[in-house]
């Protein structure tokens, strides 16, 4: 009954405790209380995930107040699955970051896993909110906590920048965000998603709809990186320390997307019906380009955590493409796709945590050959580039296939190949930073200067730290070979986009309809597809590793990323820049298109 | 009266992000970006006198002036 609550309410608790008795609690107390809470939040979220498949949308209105007459009262959360996998996600993710932390670090008080477990809070209200307002509440919330880990124990000796980079950027999208709020309250006078819903889909879309659509979605898009609101994102993760990487990388950008998500479906998808098309166009083109342009910047970077962020960027823009094709099937893939990313990009996140604790560097040139003798350090690395390439069992796999079914239903014939682009581009940096790293291949920089960033070598490496990567990538695996994996995506998604029964849930206590979707088979062409993808990843890393020839002719193809890269050098002037440049694009079609 | 406060929102909305963006000293960023977060606010009032509105402006603020005061410190630690 009150399971809801508890991802919220148990870590803030915990962390009010750990913070209270922050002088008087030895250091293991305050990671084992960190650690329990984490753990029961995830056993909670696994157990709504479980009732969420029988009653796909269950609601929780606080102080006992349900709505009267088709009108929200109180506050209310509300679970579907899609939402209950977030929380699950996040709670896997803080656990295993909390256990790790524990010996990464030398010395962090209660105050760290206090806030981490604010951060969980957060998140986990952020998936659950059935309200526009407490949506925003828990954005600002997860900023201030993500702000506070990052400068709390940073990797690097310079994260200042970053971190304002970080709280600026974040700041920003909260900002647009609670403008379009105001503006959909403006309008309906209501801030319960499916009263604010149902209100606009009985009035057609004019201006100041489209404005507030428009501040919405950027203020989410910020969030999950999309380009050009990305350049936030490879500058955070670099000051971080890895315990809190893996969980900003992790999920941070998938609540970005599953916010402008919710917020489509549930409030302006009605209004809004009549421009689908034309809305369609917009979100495919900027997710294409974010996924083309985070995988060639990924393959660009010799510095780990910025490759890895590059990777999330352009995983990101790949998710957003199933979401951006507006059909089940697509969105199913896209909630698939974001499952086994997160989980991938987690275990990655704690295998980079294992290679700056024992080496104390993140640049690759400077690791040539430097990790011969952490051979099971390098099998996770290779684990995980094989997953972002998307074979199967992983999650990824499974996203891959139906989002490129249905895109081919559409028409959009040159889907497959961005994300098959994004997959070898992606796969292929990792791959790379394995055979020079782990196995000595390729030129290094032995002229070079060391990093600034360059922190405390340890001389062995703590169990914690491989049994959390390694956990995190047998998970990612695991999560293509859930039983009713794809049938039940798809009937998460349809009661996701049934705005209409969502309302009828949330308003008037009514059940929806029981929908059965037929899992999506794979064919033997989706099966090559991963395997070339796999192939041609591994051969463009060994070659650059290996052949001076082939060195040269990429390097004439760098020209177009190069160009990027001079027109953001990480300054975070430039970042709001880009950011009001993707703003007025959104504006502009807002005006032109959705009224 | 609606229109004006929407106006005045969105041009405090611009003028904070062209400041952010225009500026390379951190503590101008961070003040530039309050004047830009003050619009969501004052969207907000444009939408009414009423009690939910009221709460949610106080709670806005509280969280806004907040990280803000979050952001000045690291701001000042940079400079």
């Amino acid at each position: 009954m009150y399971t809801p609550v508890i991802p919220v309410a148990l870590p803030l608790l915990v962390a009010a405790l750990l913070a209270a008795l922050n002088r008087v609690l030895p250091r293991w107390l305050a990671s084992l209380l960190a650690i329990v809470a984490a753990a029961a939040v995830a056993f909670a979220a696994l157990s709504m995930v479980i009732f969420s498949r029988d009653a796909p949308i269950f609601v929780y209105w606080f102080g006992d107040l349900p709505p009267a007459a088709g009108a929200a009262r109180g506050i209310g959360f509300v679970i579907d699955n899609s939402g209950a996998m977030l929380v699950l996600l996040s709670s896997l993710l803080v656990t295993f970051s909390l256990v790790l932390s524990y010996r990464y670090f030398d010395s962090v008080g209660p105050i760290f896993q206090a806030l981490m477990l604010v951060l969980l809070a957060a998140m986990n209200g952020f998936s659950q909110s059935g309200d526009l307002f407490n949506l925003f509440v828990f954005y600002e919330l997860m900023t201030a906590a993500a702000i506070s880990l990052s400068v709390y124990h940073p990797d690097c000796g310079v994260p200042l920048k970053n971190v304002l980079h970080l709280g600026i950027a974040n700041v920003t999208g909260a900002t647009l965000v609670l403008a379009g709020i105001a503006l959909v309250y403006l309008r309906t006078g209501a801030v319960n998603m499916a009263q604010a819903g149902r209100a606009l889909a009985s009035m057609p879309s004019d201006s100041l709809i489209a404005v507030a659509f428009a501040l919405m979605m950027c203020g989410f898009l910020m969030k999950a990186a999309i380009a050009p609101f990305h350049f936030w994102l490879p500058e955070a993760l670099v000051a971080a320390p890895a315990p809190v990487c893996a969980v900003i990388g992790g999920i941070m950008a998938e609540l970005g997307i599953y916010g402008a998500v919710r917020v489509y479906w549930a409030v302006f998808s009605g209004v809004l019906a009549p421009h689908s098309n034309e809305l369609r166009n917009l979100l495919v083109a900027f997710a294409a380009a974010t996924a083309i342009l985070g995988a060639l910047a990924s393959y660009m970077q010799r510095h780990l955590k910025k490759l890895l962020a590059f990777s999330i960027v352009s995983h990101s823009g790949v998710m957003l493409l199933g979401v951006a094709l507006l059909t089940p099937e697509a969105l199913a893939g896209a909630s698939i796709y974001m499952m086994g990313h997160a989980l991938l990009t987690g275990g990655l996140f704690l295998a980079a945590a294992i290679v700056v604790h024992r080496l104390g560097v993140m640049d690759e040139l400077h690791l040539l050959g430097r990790a011969r003798h952490m051979r099971y350090a390098g099998l996770l690395f290779f684990v995980g580039a094989i997953g972002l390439a998307g074979l199967p069992p992983f999650g990824i796999f499974w996203g891959d296939v139906m989002m490129d079914g249905a895109a081919h239903r559409l028409g959009y014939y040159w889907i497959p190949w961005v994300t098959f682009l994004a997959a070898v581009l992606t796969s292929a940096a990792v791959f790379r930073f394995c055979g020079r790293v782990f196995f000595g291949w390729g030129p290094g920089a032995d002229s070079e200067p060391l990093p600034v960033e360059a922190i405390k070598q340890h001389s062995g490496t703590p169990f914690e730290l491989y049994a959390g990567a390694t956990l995190l990538l047998i998970a990612g695996l695991a999560t293509g070979l859930a039983p009713r994996l794809t049938g039940a995506a798809e009937s998460a998604a349809l009661y996701v986009q049934n705005r209409e029964a969502y309302a009828q849930r949330v308003l008037d206590n009514l059940a929806p309809f029981p929908v059965a979707v037929h899992d999506v088979p794979a064919g033997p062409i989706d099966i090559l597809r991963c395997l070339a993808a796999l192939l041609i990843a591994a051969f463009v890393a060994r070659q650059t590793l290996c052949s001076p020839t082939f060195r040269r002719a990429f390097g004439r193809l760098r020209a177009l990323p190069r160009a990027l890269h001079a027109s953001h050098a990480g300054e975070i002037g430039e970042s709001i820049a880009w950011l009001s440049v993707g703003l007025a694009i959104f504006m502009g079609f807002a005006f032109v298109c959705l009224r | 009266m609606i229109h004006l406060i929407c106006a005045t929102a969105a041009f405090l909305l611009a003028v904070g992000l062209y400041g952010v963006a225009a500026s390379r000293r951190p503590m101008r960023q961070v003040l530039a970006l309050a004047v830009a977060q003050s619009s969501g606010c004052l969207f907000l009032l444009a939408a009414g006198p009423g009690a939910l509105v009221q709460a949610m402006i106080a709670v806005a603020l509280l969280l806004q002036l907040s990280i803000i005061a979050l952001l000045l410190a690291l701001a000042a630690l940079r400079s």
